[in-house]
């Protein structure tokens, strides 16, 4: 089980949080998902076969890239 | 082959961009989506896809599911048929199979079908049609309510009188078979057998399970609720009857049967609950008669086709013609033609209102003479009338605080009748001496009798009925009168005011300034000439006393003419040549600034105007003054007569006015009111009312809903004066429609005749339990007999109530 959090300047509101909560626990091997609204920090808890770069690329792909 | 679909959803809860990908990524997520577009501004999202491989309802979920929602529109159907339970499940299962209805509810008693759908896949049109489809035809809305109502009444009077015929079926053999035995009619031979109880019996049985099921329902679903209601003390009354004649049949006791007695209860008071009902439809006449009043069709010009079509499908905007002695369909505005209009109907104003091009006219209102042609306004549920109905009868619907009262001891009545039943069979049954054995009387019988008697002869149906009968009555008289309660607290209220504080502007004046008379000067003697010069100069102005200038000489028939000249100095007045002539129409400082004299003449004729709260306005002719015209803002001529009457009821009169003292007074004098408050801020006026209050009045508070708002609405009770199409604005307790003030007192008569009548019903439904409870008690008093009365008790009530009805104003 790993651990990163990751910050995500686009968030702007409630329905940006849903949806990066939504997607990103649809990817298979990622266990909880956090957001937090106002710190723009997204932190997930995964085990394989879901990899920060499959993370990373899905939010970049819906949008919401996260900070290097 | 795939199949392939269109849609067009209505997305909720989209505010950006992101919001845009959001949903149209998860709709593309479902397979079998083969293109998805969201619009932003639109809120709209297209989406084709493959008909086999993914419905609309898994479409709905993702969009759901990402956070956002298909916006869904609700329509009410009232149907034609009030539909049963099976009714509805195939009415929902049918709807539920059109793409884009997503939701069926039901409102079974009043025959409502409300549906939620998706707007943008199916419309209300087609529901209406697919109901029509399976045999059931919804109503128009508009003409709603009464129809409905209506069916409902009568579906209801049916059914009480069909279970009356029954009861009486049943009830006259039984009674005459059973009396007749105990009268010595029937040779003991034939009654004194035991089949002839059995046969009582079966006479008995129906009346009281078939015609008597509802009490037993009733009384079922009071006692789960943890309360006791009338449909216990029948049920209880004639259960005990009938149970106990059961067993004596049976042979667990001995003595007389009393099934008779069971089955008169219910039927007598089935009789009066039928004859309650009948009366109960009637109190909702007055409503009805509005709801008549709408003219079932409407012509509506096309070009130059005029098409007839129904009122309810007319349209905003729609040229409509309306023929002389025809009703005006809806609201509208004249663009045409020139008539009387009888508004009698909606503003209780007898006196008939003449419509031209611009006027408004009110839907439901009678054109009289000439032909109109007008422009929809508002239609539908928005028209005047149709505001008026909801007002009414929401109304009607509301509780006057003196009902609180008979609620109250309503809610302990019933245990306490139970106690009294109880022990006046205890004491009966352990105390009484022992009966005189007489018809198989003996002391468990009697004891039962009794506590029967006092259990039928408590009922406080009657006390339930009286003060909603008469509130409906009174609001539905005062609705035909013109004058709207909102609640049936400011119908209870209105008659104990003692204090009534009438705005002055537009109130007891008209509330515009208009020209009172003209006085000439220095020997020139034609005043219409005089009028003429001044209006025609006028009449290129826009300043409003020289409007009243203008209007004075079209209410004379004085033709104006053109001006040549024309100059306008601010603050004085206006000059220019008419007829050649030259003409200045100000005030003094005009006609001194011109070098024209002021001689004692013009003096006195100006202050005598000032003295009278009027602005003296000066006309000149070629350097000399010929005329002073008096302006000022007109007491209404049916103020007077109101004002009179408003203080021979006693009430103390005070005029409220924004105006300088002076003024005030001058007009507090011609309309007869001694106490005036002047020089109060239009933001004070609450204040003045709040200071009124404080010294112990209770004050009615009229003037104009819009303006005088704040001071209604800190008034015990605030009358608006309306002109019949802004109900919607004044948000008074009270709008009087005609704008007349002589309504006021009408008000207050009609809320003192309900208050009158709720009183007399409160005391005849006690009464009748106070004194007769106590005579049931004493065992003075037959169970059958106590039926009849108490049915009687419910029937007065309700009567008394449509007495109101007849009363003059």
């Amino acid at each position: 089980m790993k651990n990163i959090e990751l910050i995500v300047p686009a968030i702007h509101c409630s329905h940006c949080v849903h949806t990066i909560k939504m997607e990103l626990s649809d990817m298979g091997g990622v266990e909880k998902v956090n957001v937090d609204l106002n710190s723009k920090q997204v932190s997930v808890s995964y085990k394989s076969p879901a990899s920060e770069t499959k993370i990373r690329d899905l939010l970049a792909d819906i949008n919401y890239p996260a900070e290097k | 082959m795939p199949k392939e679909n269109n849609l067009i959803l209505p997305i909720q809860g989209m505010t950006c961009a992101n919001c845009v990908s959001t949903v149209e990524r998860n709709i593309r997520k479902l397979n079998g989506i083969q293109n998805v577009a969201v619009n932003l501004s639109s809120e709209r999202a297209a989406v084709s896809f493959d008909g086999q491989k993914v419905n609309l309802d898994q479409i709905v979920q993702k969009i759901q599911r990402a956070g956002y929602d298909v916006a869904l529109a609700e329509g009410e159907f009232v149907l034609k048929e009030n539909p049963d339970a099976m009714d509805a499940e195939r009415i929902s299962r049918n709807l539920m199979k059109v793409i884009g209805i997503r939701e069926v509810k039901f409102n079974i008693s009043s025959g409502k079908v409300i549906v939620r759908y998706i707007p943008t896949l199916v419309s209300q049109l087609e529901i209406r049609a697919q109901l029509k489809k399976i045999g059931f035809e919804a109503l128009i809305l508009g003409d709603r309510g009464v129809d409905q109502e209506e069916i409902i009444r009568k579906k209801e009077i049916q059914k009480q009188k069909n279970l009356l015929i029954v009861g009486i079926l049943f009830t006259t053999p039984l009674f005459i078979l059973s009396m007749g035995r105990d009268f010595g009619l029937v040779p003991d031979t034939i009654g004194n057998r035991k089949w002839f109880d059995w046969l009582l019996f079966a006479l008995a049985t129906p009346v009281q399970f078939y015609v008597g099921a509802q009490y037993y329902i009733g009384a079922y679903k009071s006692l789960r609720n943890g309360s006791a209601n009338m449909d216990v003390l029948i049920a209880m009354g004639s259960s005990v009857a009938y149970f106990y004649s059961f067993l004596i049949l049976l042979g667990v006791f001995t003595g007389h049967v009393y099934l008779e007695t069971a089955a008169v209860i219910i039927t007598l008071i089935r009789l009066g609950k039928f004859l309650e009902a009948r009366a109960k439809g009637k109190t909702g006449n007055a409503i009805r008669k509005l709801l008549n009043l709408q003219p079932k069709k409407a012509r509506v010009r096309k070009g130059d086709e005029i098409i007839e079509i129904d009122s309810a499908d007319v349209n905003v905007g729609d040229i409509l013609v309306v023929k002389p002695g025809d009703s005006i369909p809806v609201d509208g505005i004249v663009i045409k033609g020139k008539s009387q209009v009888d508004e009698s109907m909606i503003t209780g104003e007898s006196k008939s209102v003449i419509k031209e091009i611009g006027d408004r006219v009110i839907g439901s209102t009678q054109n009289r003479n000439g032909l109109l042609e007008i422009e929809a306004t508002r239609v539908g549920k928005d028209t005047t009338l149709a505001q008026i109905i909801k007002l009414v009868e929401s109304a009607q619907g509301s509780k006057a605080p003196i009902q609180g009262l008979a609620d109250q001891i309503s809610a302990i009545f019933v245990p306490i009748v139970l106690a009294i039943a109880f022990l006046t069979f205890l004491f009966w049954y352990f105390f009484a001496s022992v009966p005189i054995s007489q018809t198989g009387l003996n002391t468990l019988s009697r004891a039962l009798i009794n506590a029967v008697s006092v259990l039928v002869i408590a009922c406080p149906c009657a006390m339930g009925l009286a003060t909603p009968t008469a509130v409906m009555v009174g609001t539905g008289k005062a609705a035909n009168s013109g004058i709207l309660f909102r609640t049936a607290e400011a119908l209870e209220i209105a008659q104990k005011t003692d204090t009534v504080v009438l705005d002055k502007t537009g109130t007891i004046t008209r509330g515009h300034p208009e020209v009172s008379s003209i006085q000439l000067i220095g020997g020139y003697s034609d005043e219409e000439m005089a009028l003429k010069h001044a209006a025609s100069l006028e009449s290129a102005s826009e300043h409003p006393l020289g409007e009243a200038i203008v209007a004075e000489a079209g209410n004379r028939g004085v033709t104006l003419v053109d001006v040549s000249n024309f100059n306008s100095i601010t603050g004085m007045g206006v000059a220019g040549e008419v007829d050649g002539l030259e003409i200045l129409v100000g005030n003094i400082k005009l006609m001194q600034g011109n070098a024209i004299e002021i001689n004692q003449e013009v003096f006195q004729a100006m202050k005598g105007f000032q003295n009278n709260a009027e602005t003296p306005i000066l006309v000149s002719m070629e350097g000399q003054i010929i005329a002073v015209i008096g302006i000022g803002d007109q007491v209404k001529e049916n103020s007077y007569q109101a004002i009179d009457l408003i203080k021979s009821s006693g009430r103390s009169l005070i005029m409220l006015t924004g105006d300088n003292n002076l003024t005030a007074k001058a007009i507090g004098e011609r309309a007869g009111i001694e106490n005036i408050i002047s020089e109060v801020l239009p933001g004070q006026k609450a204040d003045k009312i709040r200071e009124l209050q404080e010294k112990g009045s209770i004050v009615a508070m009229v003037g104009d809903g819009v303006n005088d708002a704040p001071a209604l609405a800190q008034a015990d009770l605030g009358v608006a004066l309306g002109t019949g199409s802004d109900i919607a604005v004044a948000s008074a307790p009270v709008t009087l429609l005609g704008g007349d003030l002589g309504s006021v007192m009408k008000a207050f008569t009609i809320s003192k005749m309900t208050l009158t009548t709720i009183k007399q019903n409160l005391f005849w439904a006690f009464f009748y339990n106070v004194i007769l409870i106590p005579v049931a008690m004493a065992g003075l008093l037959n169970p059958m007999l106590a039926a009849g009365a108490m049915a009687f008790s419910s029937v007065f009530v309700v009567s008394n109530s449509l007495r109101l009805m007849k009363k003059k104003l």
